[in-house]
């Protein structure tokens, strides 16, 4: 891939993988440092695809895995702190502070990139599937439960009155 | 990914907080693409240098642990052939040399042994790959 090929894929895929990666963290500081260290590892693949459409699905799957690396990390970390939460953490960056990114960020991990991937993203099972490792009838199940209990979490918020 | 999926809508509230969610600008600015382009190019090269380099400083361990053996083995030979060795002021000179030569195949083998393991032939059990 020469240069003038990423610049162009990088433009047409960066924001969305950013916006992904940034609203599943909660943390605008460790999105940019997964952003860049995805297309890092993207570059060093043998032959990256420069087409958008064919690099889409390695993109967001490489996010997907350091994302799981990072909130590893911060278990770890949370442990070695005993600190209970995990959303008191990552909610303290000052970009996302947002009622709907607490109440995002009050899903568990996974089931935030689920949730983004099926409704933002407009990914089939089968293409969550491959960004997260799964297969599509446990997606299924698991974008289920999500939804439910973002739905739960709505409601308890009073999100939708305070909206209608 | 852009694929519909129309079971996605099928909670309107839901639908519509993600609408909104995502729509909630996400504020600083995403890292430039030159900059991880030519972040790219650095480590590339890195990695070539580097991997160019392991090879160098395997070769050159090998040769100095040879060397060292040889030299072990040479004084060995000459220990239990010469008469005059078990004069005490030869004797104990042999006795230095022998020291000397252990020590340097001690180093030699210790410095061997981390290139070994950097190109793969003895993994670290925390050695991991992600993607």
């Amino acid at each position: 891939m020469d240069e003038r090929a990423f610049y162009a894929l990088y433009e047409e895929t960066s924001g969305a993988l950013r916006a992904y990666v940034a609203k599943s963290l909660g943390n605008v500081t460790q999105a940019d440092d997964v952003v860049q260290e995805v297309y890092l590892r993207f570059l060093r693949l043998p032959s990256p695809p420069a087409d958008a459409r064919e690099a889409r699905p390695y993109l967001f799957r490489m996010a997907t895995n350091l994302m799981v690396d990072q909130w590893r990390r911060q278990q770890r970390e949370m442990k070695a702190m005993s600190v209970a939460q995990e959303h008191d953490i990552v909610s303290g960056d000052p970009a996302i502070r947002l009622d709907l990114g607490r109440l995002f960020l009050q899903l568990k991990p996974r089931e935030r990139q689920l949730v983004w991937l099926a409704y933002v993203e407009r990914a089939t099972h089968r293409e969550i599937g491959e960004a997260l490792g799964l297969s599509a009838r446990s997606i299924r199940v698991l974008l289920f439960r999500a939804k439910e209990k973002l739905v739960r979490l709505l409601q308890e918020s009073g999100w939708k009155t305070s909206n209608e | 990914m852009r694929e519909f999926l129309g079971d996605n809508d099928d909670v309107p509230e839901l639908t519509a907080f993600m609408r909104a969610f995502a729509a909630e600008p996400i504020g600083g600015s995403p890292p430039k693409a030159a900059f991880v382009w030519w972040k790219a190019q650095l480590a590339r090269r890195w990695d070539a240098e580097h991997r160019a380099a392991a090879a160098v400083r395997l070769d050159e361990c090998i040769c100095v642990g040879l060397a060292a053996l040889g030299a072990t083995g040479l004084a060995a030979w000459r220990w239990t052939t010469s008469p005059g060795i078990a004069a005490p002021v030869a004797g104990a000179a042999s006795i230095a040399g022998v020291l000397v030569l252990l020590t340097t195949a001690v180093f030699a083998v210790a410095d061997v042994l981390p290139v070994i393991r950097r190109s793969g032939g003895l993994k670290s059990p925390d050695h991991q790959i992600t993607n």
